[in-house]
């Protein structure tokens, strides 16, 4: 048994000495971001070189909407929406869904990890592999716009990075100027339910954000909870009792609106009495995430809002016009499973 | 005087029942000491408290002189050893192994048993008659054998006192008359023998002294003869046991009467 | 040296385990997602400890070096402190059920670490909490009965029952307040076991504290034996059984929570190998201690090297142990029904 330590033991210093001396130099020269995680990121010299290894979910819209599809070797996509539509990540591979399977990473060829912000033993795990980590944050307004600057600068895509900025820009202005006629007096509250009864987005996260830019009040403003959902309790709904009640779609939900509408204990509600509560588009492709996609969702929540201010047609052909500047073709709202009144 | 017990008291934590109620008794080196009571007496406590393995509320309790409290338990166990009523097996440790166990007061803290430990533990077989069972699991022994072996490990550190606690309770006629005749050589060869039994007729097969423990918790100790009365029987078992001379074997034999 | 009736001579089956285990670290160092040439790998270490360049790519390098050599490390210390930790617990408490976590270390370890990725800490902090919340459960395990003036056995199972039902509570409270996007995945993660991001860095300061537990065991392993009759024995035969199980415990919570802030809870480890070790040298603890160790280190390395192998997605580790201990615990009871004692 001695012997045997003994001799581990010696094995394990030989080990930490040899590993040691195989460090990953700390130094960056040349041009580099500061990521969302406020690291340092060298940008490559050579852009179509980069290869994208990926288990956040939410990098997936940004991938695509910068065209960086045909270089990505691995990715977790929500849903299937995103191999459906695009051959090249329906070919990529897969190292994990939240929590990188390293090895499987450095098998992959991956370049580079395109990661949440938060996630420092992550990171740390696969600097040491050698392979760079992008962190990015894109829980609001701000973080999706900084995710496509830093995105355009890393990827060398800051045309396609600008275009969809400006492009974005141009829809809200475009919404902006539809809700200023829409006077006072006819403004509605509204709140985005999670994926529990009681559960709701707080002040801080997108989909308030979304209700004011689409002219709603919304009841949620003064909560928050670091950008995550609160379980605030069905009662205090209640009490706010808003008048538009819009179902989140990032999230399975444990009930159905049906439920809601013949329950008795809503039959009080506004929003159950006049027929206002609604799932958020889509089944397949979730308007609701944190993307590019709110664009149509703000638009979607305006039409829900104020009819008489923004019709279906119009609607239809904002939708229509956002994937094919995605896309670059449209989809059937059958197989993306969403109807619109 | 080898032990020495002085005015014991002893209750179980949560019990009212006196157990021990100002219990006094000396022992010799080299007598040998039947105790008797009815079920449940306190026998076995009686015992435990004297390897210091329960703690009597008043009272002292001195071996060679030196009080319980002040002695550790290596200190204790090197003059007394312990053979307990019910050994439940856990482990299949080998019979020798588990005899050689019996010398751990003579071994050190971090250490293991030697040589030495080894010819004595060997020897002890020999005379208990369990040398070809010296590599068979303990766990695959008769009851007998398992008693046999206990004894065995009692006597591997060649102790000064040896208690046993009801050796003969869960063992055939045969087993139980070997145990006895061990006990006695045992006490032949110098050693102070102490067993708790529920058989007058044992108590008398040994000879040397007695004890009668009540269920009050009293004693009353003195030779086996003058001890083993069958008034004293009466009062102590509540039933008529005889107490008559057999010639055919020389001495006084307890008896139940007809049913 | 005693042989056991059809049993394996300790010190021939303790080489064979040994060379076994050195052949299985090898070959398992081999292979992984990332493909490379057995001759590589070895080149690679070969370099590696000498500190000179072997002429492969970094990538390739790193992945030898910083990916799996760690790992084989840490699952071959891992499954040698737990098994060890099991073996001696349960020769102390006489009951050979009892597996290394039952007076609570785990769940503090658990709690500790859940505490620190709540308060979102690095990882090295992490596993600082981690040990210390599986010192402090122990702690109060071991407080109860002297607050109750029982020191026997059975008083310590409970008080490792009421303390690990408390640290669960308090997980639970943990789980609830945790965000459920980030944290409360990677809590479940951590809390389910797993050797994925394992760094030399990590794993060396835990080093010292499982080699010299497991000494201090070895040394003690003849006295383990005599406290293994039962307490009441043990302290007739002049055993201080309040010191012996003061040291015991003491060393195996060390080696159970260090084992656990290095890679989570890991089941059925601490369980099932010392019972295989009984079956095979019998449960003489200067024999079965070492034995159980290799063994124990064997069966982690097996079973870490098919979680990260065999799939696309890397199995948590406890998941692993379970479906292939629980089986083979059933297998090893069934092998041993005609000695069926107390169990």
């Amino acid at each position: 048994m001695k012997r045997f330590i003994a001799l581990m033991l010696c094995l394990c210093m030989a080990f930490s000495l040899g590993a040691c001396s195989v460090g990953s130099s700390n130094e960056i020269s040349g041009p580099c971001v500061t990521d969302a995680a406020g690291r340092q990121v060298a940008i490559p010299e050579n852009s179509d070189e980069i290869r994208i290894a990926s288990v956040y979910g939410t990098a997936v819209p940004f991938i695509v909407a910068l065209q960086l599809t045909d270089q990505v070797t691995a990715i977790n996509c929500k849903s299937n929406f995103w191999k459906d539509a695009d051959e090249n990540l329906a070919a990529a591979g897969t190292v994990g869904k939240g929590v990188v399977d390293l090895e499987a990473l450095a098998a992959s060829g991956a370049t580079v990890l395109v990661h949440r912000a938060n996630d420092a033993e992550t990171v740390e795990a696969v600097e040491k592999l050698g392979v760079d980590v992008l962190c990015i944050q894109a829980e609001d307004m701000e973080g999706i716009y900084s995710t496509l600057v830093l995105m355009g600068d890393y990827f060398d895509r800051v045309d396609r990075a600008n275009e969809i900025i400006a492009w974005m820009d141009a829809k809200f202005d475009k919404i902006d100027s539809i809700v200023a006629q829409i006077p006072q007096d006819e403004r509605h509250t509204a709140l985005c339910m999670g994926g529990e009864l009681g559960r709701i987005a707080g002040g801080d996260m997108i989909q308030t954000w979304m209700i004011e830019k689409a002219g709603g009040i919304p009841v949620a403003a003064e909560t928050e909870n670091d950008c995550n959902w609160m379980n605030i309790g069905v009662e205090t709904v209640f009490a706010w009792d808003p008048e538009y009640i819009f179902c989140t779609s990032s999230a399975s939900l444990d009930y159905t609106v049906e439920e809601i509408m013949e329950d008795d204990a809503w039959s009080a509600m506004q929003s159950v009495k006049n027929g206002n509560v609604s799932i958020i588009p889509s089944k397949l492709d979730t308007w609701d995430m944190p993307g590019i996609a709110d664009v149509i969702c703000t638009f979607w929540m305006l039409h829900q809002m104020y009819p008489e201010y923004f019709s279906l047609q119009e609607l239809e052909a904002e939708i229509a016009e956002y994937y094919e500047f995605m896309f670059g073709r449209t989809f059937d709202s059958d197989y993306l499973g969403y109807e619109l009144t | 005087m080898i032990y020495e017990i002085k005015d014991l008291r002893f209750a179980y934590p949560g019990s009212s029942r006196q157990v021990l109620n100002g219990v006094s008794l000396s022992i010799e080196q080299g007598d040998v000491l039947s105790i008797l009571g009815p079920n449940g007496a306190g026998k076995s406590t009686l015992l435990t408290c004297m390897m210091a393995l329960n703690k009597p509320q008043t009272g002292k309790i001195l071996v060679d002189g030196k009080g319980l409290e002040e002695m550790t338990a290596q200190e204790l166990a090197k003059k007394v050893s312990f053979v307990p009523q019910n050994l439940k097996p856990v482990f299949g440790y080998t019979v020798l192994e588990f005899v050689l166990m019996g010398r751990a007061p003579l071994i050190s803290a971090l250490g293991r048993p030697g040589k030495e430990d080894r010819y004595a533990a060997f020897e002890a077989l020999e005379k208990m008659g369990l040398k070809d069972l010296a590599d068979r699991p303990y766990t695959e022994i008769s009851g007998g054998e398992m008693q046999q072996a206990s004894i065995a490990r009692a006597i591997v550190r060649k102790p000064e006192v040896i208690l046993f606690d009801e050796p003969t309770a869960h063992l055939d006629f045969g087993n139980q008359l070997r145990t006895l005749k061990v006990i006695k050589e045992l006490s032949g060869e110098g050693y102070t023998t102490v067993i708790t039994t529920h058989n007058p007729d044992h108590a008398i097969m040994l000879g040397g002294r007695a004890a009668i423990l009540n269920k009050e918790g009293k004693l009353m100790a003195g030779s086996t003869e003058e001890l083993v009365t069958e008034e004293n029987l009466r009062t102590v078992y509540n039933s008529e046991l005889k107490i008559r001379y057999i010639e055919e074997l020389g001495r006084n034999v307890c008896l139940y009467p007809n049913i | 040296m005693i042989k056991r009736k059809n049993g394996l001579n300790a010190v021939t089956l303790g080489i064979l385990l040994a060379i076994l285990q050195l052949a299985a670290a090898v070959f398992t160092v081999c292979v992984g997602k990332y493909d490379i040439k057995p001759l590589a790998v070895l080149k690679i270490l070969w370099c590696g400890i000498w500190g000179t360049d072997s002429g492969y790519p970094l990538m390739t390098v790193n992945v030898v070096l910083h990916l799996r050599i760690p790992r084989i490390l840490a699952s071959v210390l891992v499954g040698a402190a737990l098994a060890l930790s099991g073996a001696t617990y349960q020769g102390i408490f006489c009951n050979p059920l009892i597996s290394p976590d039952f007076l609570g270390v785990s769940s503090g370890a658990c709690v500790g670490a859940a505490l620190a990725i709540l308060l979102s800490l690095q990882s090295g902090f992490i596993q600082l909490f981690a040990f210390a919340g599986g010192i402090i459960a122990v702690a109060l395990a071991l407080t109860l009965p002297v607050l109750f003036r029982n020191n026997s056995n059975i008083m310590l199972v409970l008080a490792g029952i009421i303390v690990g039902s408390a640290m669960s509570s308090i997980m639970g409270f943990i789980k609830y307040v945790a965000d459920p996007e980030t944290q409360l995945a990677a809590i479940t993660y951590w809390t389910m076991g797993s050797f994925s991001y394992i760094s030399l860095e990590d794993l060396l300061p835990t080093l010292p504290l499982i080699i010299i537990p497991a000494v201090i065991l070895q040394l003690m392993s003849w006295r383990i034996d005599v406290l293994s009759l039962g307490e009441q024995e043990a302290q007739a035969l002049g055993v201080n059984v309040r010191l012996v199980r003061g040291i015991v415990i003491l060393c195996s919570t060390l080696l159970t929570a260090s084992s656990v802030c290095i890679a989570g809870t890991i089941s059925w480890v601490g369980l099932v190998i010392p019972h295989l070790g009984r079956m095979l040298v019998g449960p003489n603890n200067s024999k079965l201690l070492p034995v159980t160790a290799l063994l124990g280190g064997l069966f982690m390395l097996v079973v870490d090297t098919l979680t990260r192998t065999v799939g696309a997605a890397e199995m948590p580790i406890s998941i692993l142990t379970g479906i292939v201990g629980a089986p083979f615990y059933a297998w090893l009871l069934w092998r041993q029904r005609r000695v069926a004692h107390d169990i």
